[in-house]
């Protein structure tokens, strides 16, 4: 059943100070960003009673995205008059629909439309914010895994000052996040990939799009010029209790050339990195076995590049 | 045609033959019609499109006021403390009832067993334990979430083998057998004709428990004035629930007035008189403002409980020549605690009355399980007996190596094989037979079946399949219809049938206008309304149109002998050289005489008694065995990897006699065969067997099938096989279209990777564990 | 437990301005629909997941149970009752009625604003099927959806 409304309270600041100092209150306000959740557990009867803090009226949070240029002295990024990569920048309130229609970001991060598309309906890509799909910590969480291919870092607000985290660094359980409680997401900055890199973005779930993921890959590889793996990101959803990034198996492919014997071991790797959770929507057996076969989908297309 | 069906009632103990009322012939329609056959426009298409239609939960009465249940934190428990004090605090409340007061109230299914509205001892998770009122609903939900229960757990079971095993059961369909006995369907000599026989297969299939997830929940507002009910109610039957509720409320059944004009979506579960009604009705008088009970998403799980899920293990000999000799089955399904409902989950008639056998067996056991209540969904019985049936079908026919749609069409019987009644093939065509020969066409069946078969497996193998169906659909009375036609040339149509969203609004307002002229944009429809139209049975079975349908006919064409009659004098012609259409009386132009003709206005403005009334009643049915029936063509991809099925292609054709509306048919085709796809590939209630709570009473782990789920190539067609049996030529389509979809699916699934899936529904999973079997490594 | 905290709210709907006392969590949904008492915006599941209850916000489709009251404080809100205009319908809702995109017409408020968000902006989804599949139907098939979409988007 529905928890009463009278049990709940909302502060709706005007600025980020204001928003920010309120988070200093015992216990702190919860914030709520574009509701896809939260009113969802209020009509279930499954939110905590208390306050919440309403982002929207905010307007220091509803920056429009960014995009800067890369630093030409970048170096690692090779020679040659390609342009360097910049960064993306989405605010606390960017919402899934706001990426879709940047034809910048659809340019340079092409996952992130892809993950936009499988978050829910159009109404709720309206609404649901990335954000808040970082900070609700869902090991189903679908924007979640390209930011972390990306190698997103997460900029975090406080009274006390701003502080950047890596995304890989910052789950550490079943909804256990580096997020203080007096801090708030007010960014997530988005390096853009060398040029040439290869991605690969593939949810299964139980209908086509629009369904809680079974499983979910995003991978992200730069290849050298003898076709040796520079760099890997493998990040999964919906196998391991939170968003996973298989670091044993990147580490057994980079630095090797990709051919047919690097893609088996490294199959074989995650076959016992990963230990999938059991739940409604499937099974370990039946991730562990989905996960390998994406893994080697991924490796298996780039390699006919 | 002669009326001669016969019902068989008991009086006094007395078995009596009740014939059907007597009523002289009207002639079947002729080559051409002008209204029936068109894809006329929805008579309520601009209410629907513009907000306007009122459905039973939109509405806000003055002074109304909300209910909603407490239910059962246990699958199996006895209450041992219930304490109200915290609820009672809620500003707003308003009221609670509780068990002991309502002890001596239940509703009743077809059979008459009965299921408590509250109860002491819940027996399945989410049962009803007591009803609060306050003045909104937000506070009548927190003052449910405030009463403190503790319970006292007792041993439960939600698996049906387990409780069969137990002895827990009673014979399912719809001759009760009482405890410990399974119901059992005999004809021929099953073990002579296996023992006999050299081939014979048997497999065990398993379907989902399905929830019918109507978009508008089960919803009632009950008003209470001077000793009488207004109700409004979200239902496929007004007239059952004015029975039962005043039954339940100990009234005179006219104090009752139930009002289901819009309603959003039933597919059976909205037959009768809910727990919900009753709370809001019972709680109207007490308070003396009307109450609103409406249930949440959640709440549609558990209350009621929708397809219940089936065990089938069906055993099959045949002749190396493809003759069918023996078919033996023993089917159990959940029934809930209390037996309530069981005959919705019977599962013996496909198997004993589809094709000719002479020697079938069949034995359906009920199971008492700790779960809610089974309830009529969309074919009930059917939907799951067809997902065996004729999975077996076509693991027969590629057994002995003949084309599945062969072997179906060597088996077709003459006679109805369970009542021996021949069955309604006018001009010796077999409806089945023409929707298998068509759809095979239509599909390219023997050209696909060949290619797959040809084709190495990639990662993305192909496959086709086929199955069929045959449902009882031939409607009958009772049904009663008024037409008035007023003096400004607009006609009233008074039918008791709710329009569930299948269009019957429509297709009567054309059955009518195609009699009267009366254009159908001039006929206003008035219906399932207690106290302004004729009894009639609810809207279930695909009995809707078939019923009402030839009644309407009836008491339009009595319409049309008075106009014809006043048209004749006025224009200075021969009734039968006159026409109504178009909302006049025309005598066509001849060679000596212009064309005259009369608005039908005018005639009733001329006529004495100033209105044009028709009274319309069914006739009964010809003593045949009157089906209609469906084959369903369907193409899949398996992708290997991740075990997802894709449905690429379908061909849906059905044979139900006259199509009144192509529009509407086929939408019923397409919704249909949709939900059949739901069943086949992704709708489970799942349990947690630990608790015997429901893991996913929501749309986002219960998932129905999205616009993006349907097949990139999906026909339906219908396929006017002629029938005289009604004065309209039409049977019924609702229930046709869902029941092969999922053995259609399964059957083209083995085609692709050859490994039979027996178990519903056919997720990722499944194929995956079908191609990796659990004990190899994963 | 405490009475409601309710707080005014003023919103523009229907190209009328309202504005009343509404608790900020209220659902916008049950704000339309009990507060301004416009009931052609339905309620399915409560979660997000069938979209009978889709609106306009400031333009933007969304699911209105999923849209605290507060959050459409100032704002423009269109729901079924405001597609018409001067009394003539929205070429959408004239195209459900003649292909027959309505059946029971539960989920029909929804899907059209659904229908019409994308007629506005096909770059919102990839295809037309992907901006209505957030929306459920369970009698049509949806079908005559498609079709009553495919027709009103060619005028």
């Amino acid at each position: 059943m529905k928890s009463s409304i009278a049990d709940f309270a909302v502060i709706s600041p005007r600025t980020l100070a204001e928003a920010l100092a309120s988070l200093r209150q015992t216990p702190p306000p919860v914030p709520l960003a574009g509701g896809t959740d939260i009113m969802v557990l209020l009509n279930a009867g499954q939110l905590e009673p208390g306050v919440y803090l309403n982002l929207y009226s905010v307007p220091e949070l509803r920056r429009p995205i960014e995009v800067s240029a890369g630093v030409r002295d970048a170096g690692t990024w090779g020679a040659g008059g390609a342009d360097p990569p910049g960064e993306v920048r989405l605010s606390a309130l960017t919402t899934y629909a706001d990426v879709r229609r940047h034809a910048e970001v659809r340019r340079l991060l092409p996952m992130l439309p892809l993950a936009a598309r499988e978050i829910g309906a159009v109404q709720i890509q309206s609404r649901a914010t990335w954000a808040g799909n970082i900070a609700n910590a869902s090991p189903a969480a679908d924007g979640v895994p390209p930011l972390m291919a990306y190698d997103a870092t997460v900029e975090l607000s406080s009274a006390a000052g701003v502080r950047q985290v890596a995304l890989s660094e910052f789950y550490s359980g079943y909804k256990q996040t580096a997020r203080r409680p007096d801090e708030l997401i007010t960014g997530i900055r988005i390096p853009v990939p060398a040029p040439g890199s290869i991605d690969y973005f593939r949810k299964v779930g139980t209908r086509k799009f629009q369904a809680i993921s079974k499983v979910l890959l995003a991978g992200l590889v730069e290849l050298g010029g003898s076709r040796e793996i520079r760099k890997i990101r493998l990040v999964f959803a919906s196998v391991m209790p939170f968003t996973y990034r298989a670091r044993k198996t990147e580490s057994v492919l980079e630095g090797r050339r990709l051919e047919p014997g690097a893609v088996s071991l490294a199959v074989e790797t995650l076959r016992t990195e990963l230990k999938p959770i059991d739940d409604i929507r499937s099974t370990a057996r039946y991730r562990l076995k989905v996960a390998c076969n994406l893994l080697e989908e991924f490796l298996g297309t780039t390699m006919g590049c | 045609m002669a009326s001669s069906e016969y019902t068989e009632v008991v009086v006094e103990g007395r078995k009596v033959r009740l014939r059907a009322p007597a009523a002289e012939a009207i002639p079947a329609y002729g080559a051409a019609t002008r209204v029936v056959g068109t894809a006329a426009q929805r008579v309520d298409a601009l209410e629907k499109v513009t907000g306007r239609a009122v459905y039973p939960s939109d509405l806000r009465l003055p002074g109304m006021v909300h209910a909603r249940f407490v239910r059962s934190a246990r699958a199996h428990a006895r209450i041992t403390s219930m304490d109200l004090s915290h609820a009672e605090k809620v500003p707003g409340f308003l009221a609670a009832i509780g068990p002991s007061e309502l002890s001596e109230k239940s509703l009743k299914d077809m059979l008459g067993r009965e299921l408590p509205i509250l109860t002491e001892e819940p027996k399945y998770y989410g049962e009803e334990i007591l009803a609060v009122c306050a003045e909104t609903d937000d506070a009548a939900r927190a003052a449910a979430r405030e009463v403190r229960i503790t319970y006292e757990t007792l041993p439960f079971s939600v698996d049906p083998e387990e409780r069969v095993r137990a002895g827990q059961f009673v014979g399912g369909g719809w001759t009760p057998t009482g405890p410990g006995r399974p119901a059992v369907y005999e004809r021929g000599n099953v073990q002579k004709a296996m023992a006999a026989a050299n081939r014979i297969i048997e497999r065990t299939y398993r379907t989902a428990p399905n929830v019918h997830s109507s978009i508008e929940p089960h919803a009632a507002v009950a008003s209470y004035e001077e000793g009488r009910w207004t109700v409004w109610e979200s239902t496929q039957g007004v007239f059952a629930v004015r029975e039962e509720l005043a039954a339940m409320l100990g009234a005179p059944l006219l104090s009752v007035r139930v009002i289901g004009t819009h309603m959003g979506g039933g597919f059976g579960s909205k037959v009768s008189a809910g727990k919900y009604t009753f709370i809001a009705a019972y709680l109207a008088k007490k308070l003396g403002r009307p109450v609103r009970c409406v249930q949440d998403r959640s709440e549609e799980f558990v209350s009621p409980y929708g397809r219940p899920p089936s065990v089938v293990t069906i055993k099959a000999a045949v002749r190396p020549d493809g003759k069918l000799l023996a078919i033996e089955q023993k089917g159990i399904h959940a029934a809930g605690p209390y037996g309530f409902g069981a005959e919705w989950g019977h599962a013996e008639d496909m198997a004993a009355e589809m094709y000719a056998c002479d020697n079938v067996r069949t034995e359906t056991y009920a199971a008492l399980t700790h779960t809610p209540p089974p309830c009529a969904m969309r074919a009930p019985g059917h939907a799951q007996a067809a997902f065996s049936l004729e999975q077996m079908m076509d693991e027969i026919a590629r057994e002995i190596g003949m084309d599945p749609v062969e072997f179906r069409l060597k088996n077709l019987p003459a006679r109805d094989p369970v009542s021996g009644k021949p069955i309604a093939v006018p001009r010796g065509s077999h409806g089945l037979a023409e929707c298998l020969k068509k759809g095979g066409e239509l599909f390219q069946w023997k050209k696909r079946r060949k290619e797959t078969r040809d084709a190495p497996p990639p990662r993305f193998r192909r496959g086709v399949g086929v199955a069929a169906t045959a449902w009882s659909a031939g409607g009958g009375p009772p049904a009663s219809v008024v037409i008035r036609i007023h003096a400004d040339g607009v006609a009233e149509l008074f039918a008791g049938a709710a329009d569930i969203g299948t269009g019957t609004r429509t297709a009567l307002a054309q059955i009518a206008s195609e009699e009267t002229g009366v254009p159908v944009d001039r006929i206003r429809v008035t219906n399932a309304d207690t106290a302004l139209t004729s009894y009639c049975l609810p809207s279930y079975g695909s009995l809707t149109l078939a019923s009402t349908g030839p009644a309407v006919r009836r008491a339009a064409v009595a319409c049309r002998r008075q106009l014809l009659s006043i048209a004749s004098d006025i224009l200075e012609a021969p009734e039968k050289n006159i026409v109504l259409a178009g909302g006049r009386a025309t005598r066509p132009a001849s060679r000596k005489t212009p064309e005259s003709s009369v608005p039908i206005a005018k005639l009733v403005e001329l006529s004495a008694s100033r209105e044009i009334v028709g009274l319309g009643e069914r006739e009964g049915n010809p003593d045949m065995s009157i089906r209609s029936h469906g084959a369903q063509f369907v193409a899949v991809e398996v992708d290997t990897e991740t075990g997802t099925i894709e449905v690429t292609d379908l061909v849906a054709v059905n044979d139900s006699g006259r199509v009144i509306n192509p529009t509407m048919f086929k939408s019923q085709q397409y919704g249909g065969v949709t939900m059949g796809l739901g069943m086949g590939l992704t709708e489970e209630r799942v349990y947690d067997l630990e608790t015997g709570r429901p893991l996913n009473p929501n749309l986002t782990d219960y998932k129905v099938p999205t616009i993006l789920d349907q097949p990139a190539a999906f026909q339906a067609v219908p396929l006017e096989v002629p029938y005289d049996g009604n004065n309209l030529g039409a049977k019924g389509l609702g229930e046709p279209p869902i029941i092969p979809t999922a053995a259609a699916v399964a059957n083209a699934v083995y085609d692709a990777i050859g490994i039979r899936l027996a178990a519903l529904p056919l997720t990722p999973k499944r194929v995956i564990d079908a191609l990796h079997p659990p004990e190899s490594k994963p | 437990m405490s009475a409601p905290a309710e707080e005014k709210s003023s919103f523009v709907i229907n190209g009328k301005s309202w504005s009343g006392a509404v608790h900020p969590l209220k659902r916008l949904l049950d704000t339309i629909r009990e507060d301004v008492g416009l009931t052609g915006t339905k309620e399915g599941c409560g979660e997000g997941e069938c979209g009978a209850c889709t609106v306009f916000l400031d333009g933007q489709v969304v699911m209105s149970c999923m849209v605290p009251t507060c959050q459409a404080e100032g704002k423009q809100i269109t729901t079924i009752e405001g597609l018409a205009e001067n009394g003539r319908l929205h070429p959408m809702q004239e195209s459900f009625a003649q292909e027959g995109g309505a059946q029971c017409g539960i989920c029909t408020p929804g899907m059209i604003m659904a229908a019409v968000a994308y007629a506005r902006d096909p770059g919102s989804a990839e295809d037309m099927r992907e901006a209505l599949a957030g929306n459920l139907c369970r009698c049509t098939g949806y079908i005559r959806i498609f079709e009553a979409v495919k027709k009103a988007m060619a005028k």
